[in-house]
């Protein structure tokens, strides 16, 4: 099974002008010999027609799939409904250049207040008639959309299985950012939302054997999608070791 | 890789215009697409100030990249106007400061005069010699060497370069030999600091002209420079491999 680097690992460098999107996939194809790229919107300098085919381009002739596009500032609740409607043009947006980039999944998130950790009737109504009409376009276009346990609600278990529940289709996944959880059932997490995992951000601050044993349970539950990693303005050498060890991982499971 | 090659920034140029490469990206796209050493082309370089210089050195370092040369336009010595000869004396300056920093072995910088013109005036040549004498006895400090190439104006008269050099005669000047597969090369050759390898010479007389400089008891590195603007990841790559097989035939001890 694949292993991608998210763009944001590199977020600093992006932000200090020394990685561009195309640096990024430069780096991921011939640093590191992956055949992934899984790229963060801001790693993007636009989603414009012409520079997203540039980006296409640039896959093609790295031969590099696009595993994942998260996607920030396109969540789905928002408590003003100017801005809620501007989140949903954004995820539109978002939308087309999945489809124009050819990325296998998309992150957008479901949004609601940072801290909060519970949906509202009004905001689950809201994001799952959205993430319904998200995956009925996803799966006319052969991908998978859905939120990541990244902030507020989303980030409680229970919420993304009441939402997965709730939405209901093969086209709709979890973005599973490992060890990443709050509430009661913080620890449960990975678990109860595995059945759903469309794609990982793999959390490297574990012990290996942490790490090899939530990927174990992924794989228990078939997951079928590609490892993803995801840390945040590390070195190119850190970046290297985390790729390192999940090899590690995958190569043990090879010689099992 | 251990040969001394290097490519040319200037060889992506078409991808510099429509924005897919940065100078970080090429340095990348160096090291570990190609495996050669940086030779940067200072259109590659948006600025020369200070703090950018230094993230491209710590970009050097990081990827453990040599510098061939720093390629430098818009600072050749002669030129009519004394207002702007003294504008490209002051970025030739500029020039060497970021050559200093950058660590650059070599660097160019033109003699100048009048595109069309095939012949140095007495007043030229003078201006042109002093301040080569000027730069390289800075050179010398710094451990690197400075001179012109032979791509336009009256340096692409073999006769004059040579009178350039034996007028300047100082072991930090020398000559970018940009091959012409013809018998100037050779005229040139004893004060070759660095090369540029253009296609119809990698398509062509490679082996004899590398084995004609190689033979003068060239040290540098083979620099290899596309000029189509166009596919020219994989242009570039077939050029790559025409010199290596080169050094690979004479590390063989197959002589050309």
């Amino acid at each position: 099974m694949q292993v991608s680097l998210m763009s944001y690992t590199f977020n600093q460098k992006t932000r200090d002008g020394t990685m561009d999107a195309f640096g990024y996939l430069e780096t991921v194809r011939y640093r590191y010999g992956l055949r992934t790229a899984d790229l963060w919107n801001r790693t993007l300098a636009s989603i414009e027609p012409d520079y997203l085919q540039q980006v296409k381009q640039g896959l093609a002739e790295r031969e590099l799939e696009l595993v994942n596009l998260a996607v920030d500032g396109a969540h789905i609740w928002e408590d003003d409904p100017a801005v809620r409607e501007q989140h949903y043009q954004v995820a539109l947006a978002h939308m087309a250049a999945t489809e124009a980039l050819g990325a296998k999944t998309l992150r957008i998130d479901a949004g609601g207040g940072r801290e909060d950790r519970h949906f509202t009737d009004e905001q689950f109504d809201h994001i799952v008639m959205r993430y319904k009409e998200y995956a009925r376009r996803a799966a006319d276009n052969g991908y998978r959309v859905g939120p990541e346990n990244h902030w507020g609600s989303e980030a409680v278990p229970e919420e993304i299985v009441r939402l997965c529940q709730a939405v209901d289709s093969p086209a709709f996944g979890v973005l599973l950012h490992t060890h990443r959880w709050f509430g009661e059932h913080a620890l449960q997490g990975d678990a109860l939302a595995a059945p759903w995992v469309m794609h990982t951000h793999l959390t490297m601050d574990v012990t290996d054997e942490s790490l090899a044993a939530t990927m174990a349970m992924l794989r228990e539950a078939d997951y079928a999608g590609v490892w993803g990693i995801e840390m945040g303005g590390v070195s190119y050498a850190d970046a290297a070791v985390a790729l390192a060890r999940v090899q590690r991982v995958l190569e043990g499971w090879r010689l099992a | 890789m251990s040969d001394k090659v290097s490519i040319a920034s200037y060889a992506f140029h078409g991808l510099l215009r429509e924005g897919t490469i940065d100078v970080f990206g090429y340095l990348e796209s160096a090291k570990y697409r190609y495996g050669v050493q940086a030779d940067i082309w200072n259109g590659m370089l948006p600025t020369t100030e200070r703090a950018f210089i230094l993230k491209v050195k710590r970009a050097l370092d990081e990827r453990g990249l040599e510098l061939a040369n720093l390629c430098v336009d818009g600072a050749h010595i002669w030129e009519d106007d004394p207002d702007r000869r003294e504008a490209n004396y002051r970025n030739a300056l500029a020039a060497l400061d970021a050559a200093e920093i950058l660590g650059a072995k070599t660097v160019r910088i033109d003699a100048g005069g009048a595109h069309d013109a095939r012949a140095f005036t007495a007043e030229q040549m003078d201006l042109i010699v002093a301040r080569y004498r000027e730069w390289a006895r800075r050179a010398a400090d710094g451990g690197y060497r400075v001179g012109p190439e032979n791509h336009w104006g009256p340096e692409v008269v073999p006769e004059n370069m040579v009178a350039i050099c034996k007028a300047v005669d100082d072991p930090a000047f020398g000559v970018l030999l940009h091959f012409r597969g013809d018998s100037g090369d050779r005229e040139m050759a004893p004060w070759g600091m660095h090369t540029h390898l253009a296609w119809q010479i990698t398509e062509g007389p490679l082996e004899a002209s590398m084995g004609m400089l190689r033979d003068a008891g060239y040290q540098g590195y083979w620099g290899v420079e596309h000029h189509t603007g166009r596919d020219e990841y994989t242009e570039v790559a077939v050029q790559v491999a025409r010199v290596r097989t080169v050094l690979g035939r004479w590390a063989a001890g197959v002589q050309g």
